[in-house]
């Protein structure tokens, strides 16, 4: 049942107080929605530089997302951890397996575009996207095979803290956990990184070049083709960063999670301005705000509706989206 | 092929897209010079020079740069053999600014470390240029977009640069200015093939020139010559 | 371009008999697939609807299914005779209500369409796709909707879908004597009959004016538009078109299964549907009937049998994993699987017109034909009699107005002035040459005349009428018609088509008329092909009409570009560059040739040239444009002896030339 929502409807609030004010209700889901959309931010920004740099809606992206999930639940089962990590297993099993899952999701990524997408790189317009949706179809009834269709329980393996109450002392309104800081301490510094990367490193000015202009990257010297691969590792990686940090943060995961994030990770990389890297964070946090408020305010079952919504509104009425950029190609 | 001959095609044909630009060309650049290939719209100008740099296959014949065969290796190893291009249409990146253009340009070299003075040489070539290293490309005026795309493409040091269309849409003034630097550039040894519309001022700054009628050469001299010969001056330099 | 071929009886005398005798056979057998069948055939139905938004106009249509739930959603509401609410509980009969069901259907699929008319590829196949989730949405949530009215009755619960238990159940269709209830015979041939009926009618639609336009939308929307198709109408009729019959596959859908829920139309539908048209190849009714049944053939039968015989080698083999393999489980995966894989390996689907690799000895032969004879020498006497008649009366005096007057015509592209406060008069039967430098704003001007750019302020008058502000369609229709720089003909439709197209809005067949073709359309449609040959013996492309527009020599390609644009009936023809790429001998031929049409025709045309001679020789005034301004204006003697104009174009130091050389 695609409809159910990923997990994230279930709403947290401190376990001893459930009668919560219109403002406290506000600012906890305020609070989820920036963990949502930093996950979606992740999503997204792999939408957005494969769009960019070869004009594909890579409909799988979003299951390389949930694949992140399975597999990285593999990689913790594989070393042997079921429960809640301690003292020296946050700092070697937990980056460990962020790394084999960013790995495997980005060769996975890539492994697509090799087998799926490059033999039709001057195909017809819509090919590519057949086989997107193809690929897509693929993974997920993969996964569905793989683990079956009941939804799979991840072990609650990082510990949850209720930072306020535990920590500063302090019997607040809001209810922010160690799981929160896992979120923005893993989203923001991967973002930072990219950013870095794109904009300072010789390979990253390579990947805008080439999404600018396929010809003259080439005419520069520019190996076009590893060019993508390494965009297609990256966008892959992130994705595999985000279905991790889901699977942490929820601790459940669906074999059929992948075209819902990815929908709506598509949307918050279009809301951002499709091609844009600041953009996709952005719409990333857009849309995790929207959906939060919505499941509190409207009904989780009229989230999607709201979502593909603002996703056809804005294609149609500002297919640049909030940051696309306008460069003027003339003087 | 003369012994100095850095780039050579020889029976070229090639598609562009559905259509058979190419039809069997053969032409010869040799070390130091400047050769124009001048020719109407259509005429398989654009195709040619696509051929050289590796964006377009040829379907027969071959193209030899340096005594090596080019026409199956890749672009990207195409230019780290020494062939640089300012593309028709100066095709900067709109969205980086000027120093990364010109960054780019110089991506495929392999001594990092005498980059810097390189890009003293190429601003010494294009003051305006300097003025404006940290702005977006797609800001600049049409003038130095064509400046822009010619210093990227000095920066990867190459033996040889192929020009295409350089005066495209620019004034008169600016056209006399990009031409005065094509001859600067040739000076410091820089090979240079160069694909233009204006004929005239081509044939005035190249030594060679070579006549494209659809993808066929159909006429080759030195420059003076072909300057002063009947068709040249009837079909490309609109006399009577 | 059609796939239906000639009448053959025997062929069809035997498919018929085949048809009809199938489910006698299945019962006599006991085999029991009838039930099967007609489910296959449901889907087979959707997508042929598909295919006139996908395979026709090329509009990846993902929330197809949407449509296929709003046709089933409208049998089971109207139909049903349950459900409390004052809206349903009519039963109303299902022979009303299938033909409402697709006058819903297309309605919708007018509504949906009409906000993707904006975007364009990736982007619309993404609103089709946001439609396709929202519709299941919110037909799941209307099933069960609070609203606080206040007063007396504080809170009405309202049921308008049935919510996640959908609709049980709807009602059977009725006919006296046939059992509907227990005997799926009757069903198979209800969906027989209308999968036929429908099949006909796009078969027809295909082959008409709208079907052409349809797949010039397709190949190039801004040529069609260029030559007088309005891209606005041609897709909504698509999207509307292509959803009714949805309706009817909807509303049979939902009587047959007798109940409806809201997880029978989601993405999977969509996906399935597209795997048909993709397998079979899209805009081929032939294959997509096969991709269709070949796909259904797969999930509902071969899955189950090879899962039989997977089990079996696992048992013998002994491998635990291979004996306890549900291959239906998979069946998603094997969509997905087969949609690359055709992608892949073959794009055009199996019944598809294979491209053609460029054949460079075939060119090599024509080329060299075409040095000893040179292209065919155009001729008056072939100009066709019709094409005089709808040309202008061929005495023009001095008085005549101007065909074409542009005054101040000014155009910005961000801070950049492309065209600048440009003046251009076209006498009646004049020939005007556009010369400029490359980038001087000649094509940016055409593109003002034709209507693809507005301008920003001036003004074009076409006989004294104005076009600014008009969409290019309707320029083509006030008798304006172009050929592009590069070459843009509609690539996979055949050279007569290519200049049928250009007839286009001289004809006048509705959708209507293209289904059921009274002798009013008939008789247009025989002329418009008779005209349509006319015009291509005239360009010398006659023996080729059956060819695809490119696998066309380029020469051939750039006279039948013309052949098109003289299809529309135009009072002013604008060429840009029409002699790029060409030889010296087709170069004169081509000139002739302009000649003649402005001699024999009075047609008036507009030409952006770079070869001199030609511009020199045949016009009667030149424009010289620079930086977008016009800098000169005049016959060509005085063009060539103008200062600036040997300045800004012909190259600086002419002078000095002139004296030394």
């Amino acid at each position: 049942m695609r409809w159910e929502g990923m997990g994230e409807e279930r709403r947290r609030s401190p376990p001893f107080r459930t009668n919560l004010d219109w403002h406290e209700v506000l600012i906890q889901q305020t609070i989820n929605g920036v963990t949502r959309g930093a996950v979606f931010a992740l999503i997204a920004l792999g939408y957005t530089m494969v769009y960019g740099i070869i004009g594909l809606i890579n409909f799988a992206h979003g299951d390389v997302f949930m694949l992140g999930l399975f597999i990285s639940l593999s990689y913790f089962t594989l070393l042997g951890m079921a429960g809640p990590l301690h003292g020296w297993q946050l700092v070697t099993v937990l980056p460990l397996v962020f790394l084999l899952t960013m790995l495997t999701t980005g060769v996975i990524n890539v492994t697509i575009d090799r087998v799926a997408y490059r033999p039709l790189r001057h195909a017809f317009r819509l090919a590519p996207l057949i086989t997107a949706i193809g690929v897509s179809f693929m993974l997920e009834n993969l996964a569905l095979i793989w683990k079956g269709p009941a939804p799979l329980a991840y072990p609650d393996v990082f510990p949850s803290v209720d930072i306020l109450r535990e920590w500063v002392g302090v019997d607040s309104l809001l209810f922010i956990t160690t799981k929160d800081l896992l979120v923005l301490g893993t989203t923001i510094p991967l973002m930072i990184a990219l950013q870095y990367f794109v904009t300072r490193t010789t390979w990253g000015k390579a990947m805008r070049a080439t999404a600018h202009d396929k010809e003259t990257a080439l005419a520069m010297g520019i190996d076009v083709e590893k060019t993508i691969i390494l965009t297609f590792f990256i966008g892959g990686a992130l994705a595999g960063a985000a279905g991790l940090i889901q699977g942490l943060y929820y601790n459940i995961g669906m074999w059929w999670m992948g075209y819902q994030a990815g929908l709506r990770a598509f949307t918050a990389a279009v809301l951002g301005g499709i091609g844009s890297m600041p953009g996709a964070a952005l719409g990333g946090l857009v849309i995790g705000f929207l959906s939060a408020w919505s499941d509190q305010y409207i009904s989780a079952r009229w989230t999607n509706a709201l979502v593909f919504s603002i996703l056809i509104l804005v294609l149609i009425f500002r297919p640049q989206g909030l940051l696309g950029e306008r460069v003027p190609d003339k003087a | 092929m003369s012994a100095s001959g850095l780039l050579a095609l020889d029976d070229v044909h090639a598609y562009y897209g559905n259509i058979r630009a190419l039809k069997g060309v053969s032409l010869t650049v040799d070390r130091g010079e400047i050769v124009t290939l001048i020719g109407s719209n259509g005429a398989g100008k654009t195709t040619t020079l696509r051929t050289v740099i590796g964006t377009v296959r040829p379907l027969r014949g071959t193209v030899t740069f340096a005594g090596q065969r080019i026409d199956r290796v890749p672009t990207h190893k195409i230019v780290r053999l020494g062939i640089a291009q300012s593309p028709e249409g100066r095709r900067i990146f709109a969205p980086m600014t000027v120093l990364e253009n010109l960054e780019l340009g110089a991506f495929s070299r392999t001594d990092r470390e005498a980059i810097p003075q390189d890009l003293e040489r190429v601003l010494a070539l294009f003051p305006r240029l300097r003025d404006r290293l940290g702005q977006k490309g797609g800001t600049l005026s049409g003038g130095e977009q064509q400046m822009l795309a010619m210093g990227r493409a000095l920066m990867a040091r190459p033996d040889m640069l192929l020009l295409d269309e350089p005066s495209m849409g620019l004034s008169p003034i600016l056209v006399e200015t990009i031409f005065a630097i094509i001859r600067n550039i040739n000076q410091l040894g820089t090979t240079i093939l160069l694909v233009e519309q204006n004929a005239r001022m081509a044939l005035r700054v190249a030594h060679r020139g070579y006549v494209l009628q659809t993808g066929r050469i159909v006429l080759q001299d030195a420059a003076g010559a072909l300057l002063r010969s009947d068709v040249v001056r009837k079909a490309y330099l609109g006399e009577k | 371009m059609t796939d239906s071929g000639r009448w053959r009886p025997l062929p069809a005398a035997l498919l018929v008999t085949a048809l009809v005798g199938y489910p006698f056979l299945d019962r006599w057998l006991q085999a029991q697939t009838v039930h099967a069948v007609t489910d296959a055939m449901i889907y087979v139905l959707l997508a042929l609807g598909l295919n006139i938004v996908v395979g026709y106009a090329g509009l990846l249509d993902l929330g197809y299914a949407a449509f296929f739930a709003i046709g089933a959603y409208t049998m089971g509401l109207l139909n049903s005779p349950v459900l409390g609410s004052p809206l349903y509980g009519h039963a109303w009969s299902f022979w009303v209500v299938i033909w409402i069901a697709a006058l819903v259907s297309a309605g919708l699929g007018v509504v949906i369409g009409a906000p993707t008319l904006r975007v364009r590829g990736d982007y619309l196949a993404i609103i089709t796709l946001a439609f396709g989730e929202i519709i299941p949405v919110a037909i799941r949530n209307l099933g069960d909707i609070t609203i606080d009215i206040g007063g007396w009755r504080p809170v009405e619960r309202l049921n308008l879908t049935g919510g996640e238990n959908g609709v049980n159940p709807v009602g059977r269709p009725y006919l006296p004597g046939v059992n509907f209830d227990t005997d799926f015979i009757p069903w198979y041939f209800l969906i027989l009959v209308i999968g036929a009926g429908s099949l006909w009618a796009m078969n027809r639609m295909r082959d008409s004016r709208l079907g052409r336009a349809w797949m010039a939308i397709r190949e190039d929307e801004t040529a069609a538009d260029c030559t007088g198709v309005n891209p606005v109408k041609t897709k909504l009729l698509a999207f509307g078109l292509g959803a009714s019959f949805s309706g009817f596959a909807g509303s049979f859908y939902a009587a047959k299964l007798q109940a409806i829920t809201p997880g029978a139309f989601e993405f999977n539908v969509s996906i399935m549907l597209l795997c048909m048209i993709v397998l079979g190849g899209m805009g081929s009714l032939k294959g997509v009937i096969l991709g269709g049944m070949l796909i259904t053939l797969f999930d509902r039968i071969l899955l189950a049998q090879l899962t039989f015989l997977v089990r079996w080698i696992g048992r013998s083999l002994g491998s635990g994993i291979l004996a306890s393999v549900d291959l239906t489980l998979w069946r998603w995966f094997f969509f997905g699987l087969g949609l690359v894989i055709v992608m892949l390996v073959r794009p055009e689907g199996l019944v598809g017109r294979r491209v053609r690799p460029p054949a460079a000895d075939v060119d090599e032969r024509e080329e060299a034909l075409a040095l000893v004879a040179g292209p065919p020498r155009p001729r008056a006497e072939a100009i066709p009699g019709w094409l005089r008649e709808a040309a202008a009366p061929p005495a023009a005096s001095p008085t005549t107005p101007p065909v074409l007057a542009v005054r101040g015509l000014t155009r910005r592209f961000g801070g950049l002035v492309a065209v600048s406060e440009v003046d251009l008069v076209i006498p009646a039967r004049g020939i005007v040459g556009l010369i400029g430098p490359n980038g001087a704003g000649k094509t940016t001007f055409f593109n003002l005349v034709t209507g693809l750019l507005r301008p920003d302020h001036g003004e074009i008058r076409l006989g004294g009428e104005s076009l600014v502000g008009l969409r290019p369609h309707a320029i083509v229709g006030r008798g304006i018609a172009r050929t592009f720089q590069s070459i843009r003909l509609f690539q996979n439709m055949s050279v007569l088509d290519n200049v049928l197209v250009g007839e286009h809005c001289r004809l006048h067949a509705s959708v209507a008329g293209a289904v059921f073709r009274p002798p009013a359309v008939v008789t247009e449609e025989g002329r418009a092909r008779a005209r349509a040959r006319d015009l291509l013996a005239f360009v010398g492309l006659g023996d080729k009409d059956g060819e695809l527009a490119k696998n066309l020599a380029y020469g051939d390609q750039r006279r039948l570009e013309i052949a098109r644009a003289l299809a529309t009936e135009p009072r002013l023809l604008l060429l840009d560059e029409p002699t790029a790429g060409m030889n010296p001998r087709e170069t004169d031929t081509l000139t002739e040739f302009i000649g003649l049409l402005r001699h024999e025709l009075g047609l008036a045309v507009l030409l952006i040239e770079h070869h001199m001679e030609v511009v020199m020789g045949i016009s009667d005034r030149i424009t010289v444009l620079d930086y977008g301004t016009r800098i000169a204006e005049g016959t060509p003697t005085e063009i060539r002896r103008n200062a600036k104009v040997i300045e800004a174009y012909l190259g600086t130091g002419y002078e000095q030339e002139l004296v030394s050389g």
